[in-house]
């Protein structure tokens, strides 16, 4: 069994089919972005494993325990952060952070050394002694991934962390993110900023109106749907004759010529970006500049989804 | 001039987008109706049963008899549309403006064409409406005690036009707190207690005077001063005379009413964007400085202090006892002492008067006062512990924590508690100034054998404060950990409140033969909590004579005792569902993925 697992779950608020039979597993030390349209059933997906909600039909499990069964071991090993969340305006960063060491029942001899630990991880300690209520959003984000990691839990569900937050704190909650991912901690991961999560992300899962439309590493997800890999290469001695046996390569699906560069659309199953360049150098283009297109996530979240909600 | 009249006329040809709106929302809300419906079941009941209770003596009799009873159903009706509007408008009115300051739209109304006049009127209106609509429910109803006679035209005219001043007046004073205030709870509290303070502060100063026999109670001592802002003694003072007479009684009405709309349109703008603030947590963070600066001088002495600065090993306890300010001791002792000292100071003073003249009373007036403080104030902070955690979105975190739900409310209680001891010393205060006092008990102008007095009476009054406050408290808990917003969490649990200790004394006395319950009806009196209240400081042993008042007392008390023990095991029992989330499963097969076809079926 995997660390993760969700099988067949169903829920449903009222009359409303928030998750319609979802179905994935997220091995341990695995950074999983969960992504998707408003209202197509993530934060309802992470409620069920944060024990917050009960699915109408199926089961999930968190390191082998049914989560519906016994959430009271499940909560000692999850930390989870809500997209949106508040803080108690009467505390301070050190009493909230306290506050959830009791509440997660930690020793009282290692709650300081561990609220000191993660204060510094989260970039905090000079915050210590200001009320959470005075925190900007993005060390209110900060704030809260530094109480998820209170307990060490071995799962953090995150849910949407950047969401509303300026370029720089994206890129620290970023970055905290890679930090964490190399302690090794499972992370099940909700964005729109599709860009950011391609970066960290081992594996994703693509989920409209309830239903998990694609699942697996983006690269496995580009040859499921066919998708060009797109490069960009500047060649110095360009003609047309050269461009037209570069259109003859096996793989390449089309060209196109800008003023400064050359796009190539290439069907990766077929022709692997090196060797791309390799039949380049072999036709005899003398190559100044040669970029490939970072994976590009959004066409995929396009692609697959229609805008539907649940 | 002309431009005052420009914008009223452009006022009144604009198309009011925001009352529109306002009526529109509401028509949609299924609470309107429920609202209506329940508001009209009362009225029409109340009727049904004045009719039948009327009609009953004079179908067996002289049916002439029944002419000239339209007077005592026309003042029935009047006094309970009063009694709606006192009760339903404040609540309806106060969240208005604090709607749109919570979901951050007000600054949206600001950067439109409409003025803060137009906002604030349209949105007066906006909810006035409606309550005309249910007070028109009445006019049937009016008709048919005119057609019966004992009323005059004039009177009707006055009954309707007062009612309508009535609707003004209490819409602006709530409107003018929602203004005021951040959030929709605060303005609701105000707006009640505010309104209670507004009606009945001349007449509670005039009575002290008046007890204490001081010369400073002769300046206020007309009842045309003392209620002049009051709509239904304007209507019962007025209604025989002219109409005109009414109409210039009414003039501190009017005048108050727009007094509350101009300091309203002030807040409106003044207090648009008004930060979040703990008014109270403040003041007593001031107080404390003011104090550790005087300290200073005497050398630092610390009578009491509060647990350390970091929670230990029940961190929601600590949070409330230490860091909220109705939980903390040092500022609970304060706010006790605002309580206390006039309670000391009426008490020396009833005390060395030495007549008993009027003791009773006044005495019973504090109880009652004390009892309606207490009740409130556990009964708000009780329904606010939970929906407060889910309105500022921070329960969710705590939920997922591996605190167990029934540890989470108790721990959320702890705050209540210790403000309920708090509490207890003016309840012991009162009880024994009445028990000092009752030594003289004999002269007083009620049958001795239903007065209960001295060391015993203390201690089982005593009892009831002990037994009733947490009963409240827990019921409000109750209230507050399913429901979803703090105002609602206040509304539903107040109304319940007063429902329970109403309810079964208004069915006695409907049910009753002449109105005078005998036993074992009149045991349906014990079910109110209110009963011990009645039955200690007004005599109402009466009802349940074959009894002695102390077995009546321990039934009472056993009883509420029970409810109590209720209360608390449903809140425990039930705290991982209420709070929302997951319940532990034992000793049930393992859930396991099944079929349940029909979702599936509809999903796919």
């Amino acid at each position: 069994m995997e660390f993760v697992e969700l099988r067949n779950l169903w829920v449903r608020y009222g009359k409303t089919i928030a998750v319609r039979g979802l179905n994935f597993a997220i091995p341990k030390g695995e950074v999983f972005g969960f992504i998707g349209p408003n209202g197509a059933g993530k934060t309802t997906t992470i409620k069920v494993l944060a024990t917050l909600l009960a699915p109408a039909v199926g089961s999930a499990y968190v390191n082998g325990i049914n989560v519906c069964r016994r959430p009271h071991e499940v909560r000692r090993i999850i930390g989870y952060m809500p997209d949106f969340f508040g803080v108690y305006d009467d505390l301070t960063v050190l009493e909230y952070l306290h506050f959830f060491a009791a509440a997660y029942r930690m020793d009282r001899g290692k709650r300081k050394s561990v609220v000191h630990d993660v204060l510094e991880l989260t970039d905090l300690v000079e915050k210590r002694e200001t009320p959470v209520d005075a925190l900007s959003r993005g060390m209110k984000q900060r704030l809260g991934l530094a109480r998820v990691l209170l307990h060490d839990p071995q799962l953090l569900l995150l849910d949407e962390p950047a969401s509303g937050l300026d370029p720089r704190a994206r890129i620290e909650i970023r970055e905290l993110l890679k930090e964490l991912k190399n302690m090794g901690k499972t992370i099940l991961v909700s964005s729109h900023i599709l860009h950011e999560l391609s970066q960290i992300c081992t594996r994703i899962g693509i989920i409209e109106a309830g239903r998990m439309v694609a699942e697996g590493s983006l690269s496995d997800i580009y040859k499921t749907l066919q998708i060009r890999r797109i490069i960009h290469v500047r060649i110095a001695n360009v003609s047309g004759e050269l461009l037209d046996r570069v259109r003859a390569i096996d793989g390449v699906a089309s060209l196109e010529q800008e003023i400064d560069r050359i796009s190539l659309h290439i069907h990766e199953e077929r022709l692997s970006v090196e060797d791309l360049l390799e039949r380049l150098h072999a036709l005899g283009a003398r190559i100044n500049m040669f970029q490939p297109e970072a994976m590009d996530m959004e066409t995929v979240f396009m692609k697959l989804t229609e805008g539907k909600t649940a | 001039m002309s431009g005052a009249f420009s914008r009223i006329a452009r006022l009144w040809r604009s198309p009011m987008p925001l009352l529109s709106k306002e009526l529109l929302e509401q028509a949609a809300r299924r609470r309107t109706y429920v609202l209506r419906v329940v508001y009209a079941s009362l009225l029409f009941f109340t009727f049904a049963w004045i009719m039948y209770d009327r009609l009953k003596y004079a179908l067996r009799g002289d049916p002439f008899s029944v002419l000239g009873y339209g007077r005592e159903i026309f003042e029935t009706l009047i006094y309970l549309q009063f009694t709606g509007i006192f009760v339903f408008l404040p609540a309806m009115m106060s969240g208005v403006v604090t709607y749109e300051k919570e979901r951050d739209s007000l600054s949206l109304l600001f950067l439109t064409d409409l003025g803060p006049w137009e906002i604030l009127l349209q949105k007066y209106f906006g909810r006035l409406i409606p309550m005309f609509t249910f007070l028109l429910l009445s006019l049937p109803l009016l008709a048919i005690a005119y057609s019966f006679g004992g009323i005059t035209s004039n009177e009707l005219s006055a009954g309707v036009f007062l009612m309508f001043l009535c609707c003004l007046q209490v819409g602006a004073l709530s409107i003018m707190f929602s203004a005021f205030h951040r959030t929709t709870a605060g303005a609701f509290l105000s707006s009640y207690l505010f309104g209670f303070g507004f009606y009945l502060f001349l007449a509670l100063l005039w009575l002290l005077l008046e007890v204490t026999s001081h010369p400073l109670s002769s300046l206020i001592d007309d009842e045309h001063v003392i209620f002049a802002f009051f709509p239904p003694f304007v209507f019962a003072d007025t209604r025989e005379g002219p109409f005109t007479t009414t109409v210039l009684h009414s003039i501190p009405i009017l005048a108050s009413t727009l007094l509350f709309l101009v300091l309203g349109r002030v807040f409106l703008v003044a207090r648009a964007f008004a930060p979040r603030k703990q008014r109270l947590l403040d003041l007593f963070r001031r107080q404390d400085r003011f104090w550790s600066r005087v300290n200073r001088l005497f050398g630092g002495i610390v009578l009491l202090k509060d647990k350390g600065d970091l929670p230990e090993d029940k961190p929601v306890a600590w949070r409330e006892v230490t860091k909220r300010p109705l939980g903390k001791l040092n500022y609970l002792l304060r706010l006790m002492l605002l309580i206390e000292i006039p309670l000391v100071l009426l008490a020396i003073a009833l005390i060395s008067q030495g007549s008993v003249h009027g003791m009773h009373e006044l005495l019973s007036l504090a109880l009652f006062c004390l009892w309606g403080v207490s009740v409130l104030a556990v009964s708000v902070k009780s329904a606010n512990l939970v929906a407060a955690e889910r309105s500022s979105q921070t329960l969710e975190v705590l939920l997922t924590t591996p605190l167990r739900g029934p540890e989470i409310v108790r721990q959320k209680m702890s705050g209540v508690w210790r403000m309920i001891l708090v509490l207890l010393i003016p309840f012991l205060t009162v009880f024994l100034v009445e028990a000092f006092l009752s030594r003289a008990w004999w002269t007083w102008p009620y049958p001795s054998n239903v007065y209960l007095g001295g060391l015993p009476c203390v201690l089982f009054s005593l009892a009831a404060v002990l037994v009733y406050l947490p009963m409240f408290a827990w019921f409000s808990n109750w209230v507050g950990l399913w429901t979803r917003t703090r105002a609602r969490a206040i509304t539903a649990a107040l109304i319940g409140i007063v429902l329970w200790n109403v309810l079964p004394i208004l069915f006695l006395v409907m049910v009753s033969p002449d109105h005078e319950p005998h036993e074992p009806l009149s045991w349906v009196f014990l079910l109110s909590p209110a009963s011990t209240l009645i039955m200690t400081e007004a005599g109402g042993f009466d009802v349940l004579s074959t009894m002695s008042p102390w077995s009546v007392m321990t039934v009472n008390l056993l009883w509420h005792g029970f409810l109590l023990y209720i209360l608390r095991r449903l809140c425990i029992l039930h705290a991982d569902r209420y709070l929302g989330r997951l319940e532990e499963k034992r000793g049930q097969e393992p859930f396991v993925g099944g079929t349940l076809t029909g979702l599936q079926a509809k999903g796919s």
